[in-house]
């Protein structure tokens, strides 16, 4: 599952939405605080990882997530 | 002399200490004496867009100070104000501004309606002040909020000057927060939560930090140490979503409040006991309460230590009680529709004389949810009166199998509805959705089995589905209808 997929579902995204890197809580109504929470939560059980405070802080966008994934040597697709 | 409206009550505020801060927006400070003067600049702009005594203006429930600017500018010509939730879809805000027919829209961007609008920035400061405005009565409209509830369509609740003022004057009184308070709003203001901590703040002549939501945490902790913060109004998922993105970072800070008021929405009883635990000298106050009465009863953590399920008592100078569908008081620990009398209620809907007749009883007003009173005078909530599923003539209280099921070691979290299907013997079915604390997923039977024990039979749901994440409104109230 791809990191735009895997947010779709937890967003309630309808199908046509286009996701980028670039898109952030700015771009999606549902990507509010509780959403943005319901994302990171997705990310970690998805690739079994745990995603540290400051790590989170970091994450804006689609590619910030990609960007920590790619950190921790994971490459979704 | 108490005050008769909130807006009042600022202008004192305003006049007994002009250079204290009233509002702190991305850094900057705002002192009482600016904001005094928005407010009338505001109120000038309005009145020469014709804006007088009952008309409507309704605006973006944008986080800045020209909400705060356009609220009580509005107040102050007797008008009344229509917040709109930012994220509104048009078709939503068309319907909204349908009925309520304002004389002004403000808005940041242009819109697709046929109402007088103009932009939501600094261009509602420019008009010089005019000196004299008449302060309203308390018996005047001061508001119609638009109701988040889950079911049905968009209700506009009316507000008098008076049960704003009351909503204020009773959650203080319970909470002891004053105006040498700081308190840091992450909440949407057009939502009566966040707007009447607003409101209550700026009453009494106190400090507001408006902070963008609870995505970012570290934007509080930032407020509780560099500007002295005292106090947070929070929903039960805003302090989740801190938890889970600082862990226990936020103790360290938190323990630095006064007060934390709690709203909205239920919070699970561990999460209450952790706080209290990890929050030993703040106030940890809880309210129950609808946009149709503001904060009817309250809770205190470490007061109501051993009653922590509860939703509390009766807020100062309301009273609560317990009644049958035919008006009659239920006797202790029975289960009946919590039903709230005071200042704080609801004069009704707005243009819903049917819906308003409806919500009242012998002068309470019908919460439409359900609960039951102890000895001592502590509210339990048993669940929504919609939501009761009716399994064979057997009422059923989805939050009671949810409770259950959220005790299962895999099961983060969980909503059950029914599903009506003609050809059942019990007339309705019961389907739970659940979503997992990791990859770890029980069989359905596995699911029953753990339910025996907890649950009568027929509680015990016949379908099981996984997802991701239960719908919740912007408030962190479950949608159960929508997962019908």
């Amino acid at each position: 599952m791809t990191i735009e997929e895997l947010i779709k579902e937890v967003l309630f995204i309808e199908e046509g939405i286009e996701l980028t890197n670039e898109t952030g809580p700015e771009d999606i109504d549902s990507w509010d605080s509780l959403g943005h929470v319901n994302i990171i939560t997705a990310v970690e059980d998805e690739f079994d990882i745990e995603i540290s405070p400051e790590e989170i802080g970091e994450i804006k966008t689609i590619g910030d997530i990609k960007k920590m994934l790619a950190q921790k040597d994971i490459n979704p697709e | 002399m108490q005050p008769n409206s909130i807006v009042e009550g600022f202008f004192r505020s305003a006049e007994n200490h002009p250079d204290k801060t009233a509002i702190i927006w991305k850094d900057v400070q705002i002192s009482y004496r600016e904001v005094s003067e928005n407010v009338r600049k505001t109120a000038t702009f309005l009145k020469m867009k014709g804006v007088g005594k009952g008309d409507r203006v309704a605006f973006y429930g944008d986080k800045n100070p020209f909400f705060a600017y356009t609220y009580l500018a509005t107040h102050l010509l007797n008008a009344i104000a229509v917040p709109l939730d930012v994220k509104l879809p048009e078709e939503r805000m068309l319907d909204l501004l349908q009925q309520t027919e304002p004389k002004v829209v403000l808005h940041p961007t242009e819109a697709n309606h046929p109402f007088p609008q103009f932009p939501f920035d600094e261009t509602i400061l420019q008009e010089s002040p005019l000196a004299e405005f008449s302060f309203p009565e308390k018996e005047d409209l001061a508001d119609i909020l638009f109701t988040t509830g889950t079911t049905g369509s968009a209700k506009g609740v009316k507000l008098t000057h008076q049960n704003i003022l009351a909503g204020a004057v009773n959650s203080n009184q319970y909470i002891g927060n004053d105006d040498s308070d700081t308190e840091i709003i992450p909440l949407p203001l057009h939502h009566a939560f966040g707007l009447r901590r607003l409101r209550t703040n700026l009453f009494l002549g106190a400090t507001v930090i408006l902070a963008d939501g609870f995505m970012f945490p570290k934007v509080f902790f930032d407020a509780i140490e560099k500007q002295g913060a005292t106090g947070i109004c929070m929903v039960p998922s805003g302090f989740s979503i801190v938890k889970k993105l600082m862990k226990d970072r936020y103790i360290q800070y938190f323990n630095k409040l006064k007060y934390i008021e709690f709203g909205s929405s239920p919070m699970k009883l561990d999460e209450k006991q952790e706080l209290a635990e990890n929050l030993p000298d703040t106030r940890i106050c809880m309210h129950y309460g609808l946009t149709e009465a503001a904060a009817n009863i309250f809770i205190e953590f470490h007061e109501a230590a051993g009653k922590l399920h509860a939703l509390g008592k009766a807020s100062p100078n309301v009273q609560v009680a317990i009644l049958s569908n035919e008006g009659q008081e239920k006797a202790i620990g029975e289960i009946g529709e919590i039903v709230v009398k005071g200042d704080i209620q609801t004069p009704g809907y707005w243009k819903k004389p049917e819906l308003t007749k409806k919500s009242f009883i012998d002068g309470w007003f019908k919460t439409g949810d359900l609960g039951y009173k102890d000895d001592e005078g502590y509210v339990f909530l048993s669940g929504r009166k919609d939501d009761v599923i009716n399994i064979g003539g057997k009422k059923v209280f989805p939050s009671e199998i949810e409770a259950a099921l959220n005790q299962h070691p895999a099961v983060k979290d969980s909503a059950c509805i029914s599903i009506s299907k003609g050809d059942e013997l019990t007339g309705e079915r019961i389907k739970a959705y659940l979503v997992l604390k990791g990859k770890e997923e029980p069989t359905p039977k596995e699911l029953s089995q753990f339910l025996r024990g907890k649950l009568e039979p027929y509680k015990i749901p016949q379908d099981f589905q996984f997802i991701r994440k239960i719908p919740t409104t912007s408030s962190g109230k479950k949608q159960r209808d929508k997962l019908k």
